[in-house]
């Protein structure tokens, strides 16, 4: 091997540099100058699309999710469903990538817009907050047992919680259920409610939800559709997302505005259906 | 004070182009030829007559496989992220998406560069932390040859701070694993000058804390 022993740093430099970037050998471009942003005195508004084309029912998000919150054996915060379609001979089995919709919702609480499952939790509204964007600008709002952040997250404040159940009863997808390892802050005789909480741990950090950074395939795409420039909102233009939410949305009729859009070119969507009583059931992840 | 030389972030983009994927026809052209020759040389680098005489295809193939034992897999790879080599104060150490992650990732991003959605890697990939040092030597070059001092000064300071707490704290030790893992010469020659020149940075550093 041979032993770099040229220490003199003037002659190292004098005979390099300006001939390797413009022969092209110093350009990695990994990095590029962040475009102009939208005023980030928006809050950010979180969604997740998932690409049907994409995934491959490897459930590394299942796993991902599991160890990032020690989610206990036989509950699951965000699933893999398989559907199949067509007939014998002609079939195909697709995969439908769950988690919780963190649904922007129609019903008001105040001036809020909010989901079925915050409007019914008797614990919400209660102290207020404060939410501070990118840009320093402080946006008011309302916390709860579980309640909605400016961003968009439907998170839950166990500390508020009395363990009722309500909000589970009025989820229309089963993403919420009651945490078997541990009690709700309010009342010690109720277990917790457990759901996604769109990893907000890892994002007020900067850094994408355990479910996406693990997608091998690429299909769960997360970011901020305020930003014009971020992936999200690219694709939600290219395959016109928003304007489609009975076709790129889990169960339209439900009117939840859900923030998980799903590109799904093949219909697989239409295809997925269970019954309300069915819907806890539903959120098991079993490989059949 | 030291003037800033382009030739510097030549040499931070030529790291980076090397540890970010395996080296293709045309770079190896480029490395190939008489200049780039003479300039590795100088450079101290090494790379054997192999090098030069291996039929291009071949050598592509064979450099493409070293790059892959080394920092992709299977089996024992050399993770070329910081967080795996660099253990933390609060023990936090040998973990993918690790603390130092996300210090490098809000770094990097504060400064108004953002990653490429193409770039596979995690945050803190030893590529990516070369090619920003890269990119603020350009941009000091910049202030400087605009008579902006101000900015140039605080563009250096940027860029000690972050050698001295990221790529300096971990950057020499990893390259001492490449030199030890590496089967050519190519991957082991770039990191000996990897360390050498990152050596030099961190002395550079200290004589102008000195002054």
């Amino acid at each position: 091997m041979t032993i770099n022993t040229n220490n003199d740093r003037r002659e190292m430099l004098r005979v390099t540099g300006a001939s390797l970037a413009a022969a092209g050998l110093a350009a990695a471009n990994l990095l590029q100058p962040k475009e102009a942003e939208a005023a980030r005195v928006k809050a950010p508004h979180w969604v997740m699309i998932m690409d049907l084309r994409r995934c491959t029912g490897c459930r590394a998000c299942t796993v991902a999710c599991k160890s990032e919150y020690n989610v206990p054996l036989g509950a699951f915060k965000t699933v893999i469903k398989q559907v199949v379609t067509g007939k014998y001979p002609d079939t195909r089995r697709s995969f439908i990538p769950r988690r919780c919709n963190h649904c922007e919702g129609t019903e008001k609480v105040g001036r809020i817009t909010v989901p079925p499952c915050v409007k019914a939790c008797p614990e919400y509204p209660k102290d207020r907050r404060i939410f501070v964007t990118a840009e320093g600008k402080k946006i008011r709002y309302r916390g709860g047992a579980t309640y909605k952040r400016p961003d968009g997250l439907i998170l839950i404040d166990n500390d508020a919680c009395t363990g009722c159940g309500k909000c589970i009863d009025a989820c229309p997808y089963g993403a919420r259920t009651y945490n078997k390892r541990k009690m709700s802050g309010k009342d010690k005789s109720k277990n917790a409610i457990v759901k996604c909480t769109s990893c907000v741990h890892r994002l007020d950090q900067g850094v994408t939800p355990a479910c996406v950074n693990t997608c091998a395939p690429g299909a769960r795409i997360f970011g901020d559709l305020n930003d014009p420039g971020s992936d999200v909102a690219k694709l939600a233009k290219e395959f016109g997302l928003l304007e489609n939410r009975e076709k790129t949305t889990m169960k339209p009729d439900f009117k939840t505005m859900p923030n998980i859009f799903y590109i799904d070119p093949d219909g697989v969507l239409a295809d997925y259906s269970y019954n309300d009583k069915d819907k806890l059931i539903e959120y098991r992840d079993i490989v059949e | 004070m030291e003037k800033t030389d382009s030739n510097v972030a030549g040499i931070y983009g030529l790291l980076a182009t090397f540890f970010a994927r395996e080296i293709d026809l045309k770079q190896l052209e480029m490395l190939r030829n008489p200049e780039f020759r003479d300039l590795l040389e100088t450079l101290g680098v090494n790379l054997g007559d192999d090098f030069f005489k291996r039929d291009a295809t071949l050598l592509l193939e064979d450099l493409a496989v070293e790059f892959a034992t080394l920092f992709i897999g299977p089996g024992n790879f050399i993770s070329p992220h910081e967080s795996v080599h660099r253990p933390r104060d609060d023990g936090d150490y040998g973990k993918l998406w690790g603390a130092d992650t996300v210090a490098v990732k809000k770094f990097i991003e504060a400064t108004g560069l953002a990653y490429r959605p193409e770039f596979g890697g995690m945050p803190d990939h030893i590529a990516a932390e070369f090619e920003f040092v890269q990119k603020i030597e350009e941009r000091m070059e910049t202030a400087r040859s605009d008579g902006d001092q101000d900015l140039a000064e605080n563009l250096k300071s940027i860029k000690n701070r972050f050698l001295t707490e990221h790529l300096l704290a971990w950057g020499p030790g990893l390259m001492d694993k490449i030199m030890t893992n590496a089967t050519l010469p190519f991957y082991r020659e770039i990191a000996a000058l990897a360390k050498n020149f990152l050596q030099q940075e961190g002395e550079l550093i200290q004589q102008q804390a000195v002054k």
